[in-house]
């Protein structure tokens, strides 16, 4: 049915602030709609008057509330009704602060606030229901290695990663771990239909772990400073995610296609914030959710069960917490639980695929030169987790985060491209995670005296000469390069995040305000500050490219030499394990430590 | 029949909810059933704009809403739906419920007096509520024209000068209490919607607008105004136009008579005092003027309350002008009851009310 031409009537009751009503006026007349803009210094009786003469059908009023404004607003509808046009008239209000109460406080028959869109207006004059364009609007799951076919354009460093990858898949043929058998007994347990087949499990799992979590087995004992959540509090819990979820209307951060989707990191130690922080972040456009488990929980054998919550940094892994997190989780949100370091990697994972976690992330090299794991314990622990991972088709990041302990960035680079030849090898789909910040190997080298760009984006580039794969700014992109201040801390991530995506990354973890600083607790509003200034410049540089100088080149080529000459070193040395111990992928003088958790725990099969 | 009051308030946290609440708590105590709306939404925990609490509404089983659809789920009263309005408001159709389970609710009735009527009859014939309140929202008054009888909340939200305040409401009361047209006259003109200009009985003009808003009809009158008895104005009287006429016409309105449909149509055209003086104007020439429909302002309830803004913190916090003296001032200077709820309660309003049953 053809839609009625209406006559629709624009009166600015505010000299400034009159552009919505323009921007609309165009809108409703390209819809077919008569419109007349009236000037905005006419006196209410002047429009009372123009709407009378003119026969309009609907009026469109624009004012920005302020204190007394209401009440200048509630006289001219009392005018309107006075003058007897209230029932031939529809008029609604727009302007910064309206809401649909204020409208109905005021008496209009609709309010339009920030973010209104011409086709709301369009429906409210042709007096339809507005139904929101749900596919423009919608976030969606993105897959992050969706069109990557990890094809190595430098060839001589795919040999060499072939063979080194060789060398450890050979190592581990005849190894295991009681990680690697506590994860398959866990899988057990998730998949028995019997409570006493579980309870026997459950007994067996408890003799692979460390003393204090035999003790939960054995006796139900609490670690300390750590307790399970009341019936209470996780019905209180339901009744928020419910709550919440029934009122979500999640922002998007990215403005063109071409920008990368956005990550935060959560682990408050309870589980109840961090859905809190993550329904916060959610709500405004945090595309993914990274969940960090406590520095303790790494450095221990075995895994808790229950829903436990924490009083310190670190979110605990348990089957429970984790589902529970999982399931608040808005439909579109990815979610990445850890397993890059510990002595619980294989059943990290495990417990993650298990769940429906989008991603998980796995490295050997940072994992026992940066996050204190054995070398060996953590390469037959990986390989399994990676198993795992591909089982449940979990797409994993490479983080190369030994850099900030000062190991430069072609070693680092050099563990991250063995690790992920060995996840290719093992059916996995791995992700490139290159630090996007002011690392330590920078700071003493100087190439970033002049700018934080040339080489950031020297590291994108040599990347991308070598490999046809996702990557993955990390973690968080611009650390180090942030202060207390919570403007310079979201300025400085903002612009990390245009620089990455004018490298055409395909994601970005970012850190909240007052993170790097905070010396607390993490607070939602400076996450919002990030994302909102991660928005905003999005916004502002659109598909425009930032353009690093002549040394980005020349810096890209030296890294990529300076990964082939490791690998080199590496496959000559002809054991992965034992280059690691050695430093030839980050030495003690360069701040890399093979840890020592998990020491002497590999078995022979 | 219904009693039917309005809640109409000066201002922004002028205390028209509060004087709901108090009536119909002690109403409660009353074997009536009581039915409750509004001209707008009222019933937020805070202040749409200064964050400052508000007070909202308690009801007691039984009770006869009218609200917007998106309101019902807000409060915590429990209610079942009883009809379906094709009323439709920023926040949904209007609905009729009864309350099944005491508690708070949220109240957003109908905005125009023409749905206001529409929901007041359904509220009367189909659910014989016997007495209603009409709680306002903001400054707004011209629906409340459909009501008996309005309490008009005023206070140091409107102004914090009592003497200005005051002189504002008495005013008001002028204006609320100018005299009713005779049966005669109404039968002349019950009908017209649009500005007549009248010769003893007969409709000798009738101009093209239905409100005086615009000079050119000034001019029309006082083309024919040595001819003519009496002008009628249905809609809305501004007061410049008001204040053009009595220029335009001066000495002419010896003998005249200005009628204008109810009190709210020349009490929304302008600020009282400045209307009341140009009807002082229109009186010492010799005319007259008077209103086809009375509508009474029955009591004058005052708030010293105000919101004071800060300026250190760009905050908002509760401000309060001498309570006494606005009291005493008041009560001194109108014709009609005068209550501050919160520290009297309603007792005087009560058994003004109690009167009509």
């Amino acid at each position: 049915m053809p839609v009625q031409k209406k006559k629709v009537l624009l009166a600015p009751l505010d000299p400034v602030h009159d552009i919505g009503l323009k921007m609309i006026k165009r809108g409703l007349e390209q819809a077919g709609h008569e419109t007349l803009l009236l000037p905005p210094d006419y006196s209410h009786e002047e429009i009372i008057k123009a709407i009378i003469d003119n026969k309009a059908d609907v009026v469109l009023v624009s004012r920005t509330l302020g204190y007394g404004v209401a009440e200048i607003l509630g006289k001219f509808i009392d005018l309107a009704e006075a003058a007897g046009i209230r029932d031939k008239v529809k008029i609604g209000i727009g302007g910064m602060a309206i809401r649909p109460e204020l409208a109905a406080e005021l008496g209009f028959d609709a309010g339009f606030g920030p973010g209104t869109t011409v086709q709301e207006a369009l429906a409210f004059v042709e007096g339809r229901e507005y139904i929101p364009d749900e596919v423009k609007g919608k976030k969606i799951k993105k897959d992050i290695t969706e069109g990557y076919d990890y094809t190595f354009k430098n060839k001589s460093i795919e040999k060499l990663l072939d063979s080194i990858v060789d060398g450890i898949l050979d190592y581990v043929s005849d190894k295991t771990t009681a990680a690697v058998q506590r994860a398959e007994l866990r899988k057990k347990i998730l998949e028995s239909q019997n409570e006493s087949e579980k309870q026997s499990l459950r007994m067996e799992y408890s003799k692979l772990c460390d003393e204090t979590v035999r003790a939960f087995y054995d006796s139900g004992k609490y670690r300390e400073k750590t307790r399970p959540l009341s019936e209470a509090e996780l019905t209180s819990l339901n009744n928020y995610v419910l709550e919440v979820n029934s009122r979500m209307n999640p922002l998007k951060l990215q403005h063109t296609e071409e920008n990368p989707v956005v990550f935060i990191q959560y682990g408050t130690g309870c589980p109840f914030m961090d859905i809190a922080h993550i329904k916060s972040c959610e709500a405004w456009g945090a595309d993914g959710v990274v969940h960090f488990d406590p520095s303790w929980g790494a450095r221990t054998e075995g895994f808790f069960e229950g829903y436990i919550t924490h009083e310190e940094d670190g979110s605990v892994i348990t089957y429970e917490n984790l589902k529970g997190i999982k399931d608040s989780l808005s439909p579109s949100t990815l979610w990445q639980v850890r397993a890059h370091r510990g002595l619980n990697t294989p059943e990290t994972v495990l417990l993650a695929g298990k769940i429906g976690a989008d991603l998980t992330k796995i490295n050997i090299a940072y994992g026992s030169l940066g996050g204190g794991t054995d070398p060996e314990r953590l390469t037959v622990d990986a390989v399994r987790a990676i198993k795992y991972a591909a089982e449940y088709n979990m797409p994993f990041d490479v983080v190369t985060n030994e850099e900030l302990c000062g190991v430069p960035a072609f070693k680092a680079f050099a563990g991250m491209l063995i690790v992920s030849k060995l996840g290719l090898r093992l059916g996995g789909r791995p992700i490139l995670q290159p630090l996007f910040c002011y690392s330590p190997e920078v700071m003493v080298s100087g190439q970033m005296e002049d700018n934080y760009v040339d080489f950031n984006a020297a590291k994108i580039m040599c990347l991308r000469n070598i490999v046809n794969a996702p990557i993955w700014c990390g973690a968080p992109i611009g650390f180090l390069t942030q202060t207390e201040d919570r403007v310079q801390s979201s300025l400085m991530t903002a612009l990390h995040a245009s620089l990455a995506s004018s490298l055409g990354v395909d994601a970005i973890s970012i850190a909240s305000a007052d993170e790097a600083f905070s010396g607390g607790p993490i607070s939602v509003p400076a996450r919002i500050d990030t994302l909102r200034a991660t928005q905003s410049a999005f916004r502002f540089f659109g598909k425009s490219d930032i353009v690093p100088t002549k040394f980005a080149e020349t810096w890209a080529r030296e890294i990529e030499s300076g990964i082939e000459t490791v690998l080199e070193s590496v496959a000559k040395n002809g054991n992965f394990v034992d280059a690691l111990y050695k430093g030839l992928l980050g030495s003690r003088e360069e701040g890399a430590y093979p840890g020592r958790a998990g020491s002497g725990t590999v078995i022979k099969k | 029949m219904a009693f039917i009051i309005g809640a109409a308030g000066t201002a922004k946290n002028t205390g028209k909810t509060t004087t709901t609440s108090a009536i119909l708590d002690e109403l409660y105590r009353e074997n009536i059933l009581i039915g409750l709306t509004s001209i707008g939404y009222d019933g937020e925990e805070v202040d749409n704009i200064t964050g400052l609490p508000k007070p909202r509404l308690f009801l007691k089983k039984g009770s006869i809403v009218a609200t917007a659809e998106k309101c019902l789920a807000a409060g915590s009263a429990e209610y079942k739906i009883m009809e379906s309005t094709d009323i439709v408001t920023p926040l949904g159709k209007i609905m009729i419920v009864k309350i099944t389970e005491d508690g708070l609710v949220v109240i957003a009735g109908p905005n125009k007096s023409s749905e206001l009527r529409c929901i007041l009859n359904m509220m009367t014939q189909n659910w014989k509520c016997e007495f209603i309140m009409v709680d306002g929202a903001l400054n707004r008054i011209a629906p409340m024209v459909e009501t008996d009888g309005i309490i008009l909340a005023t206070g140091a939200a409107r102004n914090t000068d009592i003497d200005e305040l005051v002189s504002e409401t008495w005013a008001y009361c002028e204006l609320f209490n100018l005299p009713e047209v005779s049966a005669e006259e109404k039968n002349i003109i019950h009908e017209q919607t649009k500005i007549c200009l009248i010769k003893h009985d007969d409709i000798i003009k009738t101009l093209d607008y239905g409100s005086l808003i615009d000079k050119k009809s000034v001019d029309s009158i006082k083309e024919h105004i040595k001819k003519i008895t009496t002008i009628y104005i249905p809609a809305l009287l501004s007061e410049n136009m008001l204040r053009e006429l009595n220029q335009t016409i001066g000495s002419l309105w010896d003998g005249k008579i200005l009628i204008v449909r109810d009190p709210i149509k020349i009490a929304a055209g302008g600020n009282p005092q400045n209307v009341i003086c140009e009807i002082s104007t229109l009186l010492n020439s010799g005319g007259k003027i008077k209103v086809f429909k009375k509508m009474p302002i029955l009591a004058i309830s005052v708030n010293p309350f105000y919101p004071l803004y800060r300026y250190e913190n760009n905050n908002y916090e509760a401000g309060f002008v001498d309570a006494d003296e606005l009291f005493s001032k008041m009560k001194k200077a109108v014709p009609v009851p005068v209550v501050d709820v919160k520290r009297q309660g309603v007792n005087v309003l009560i058994s003004l009310i109690k009167t009509h049953f």
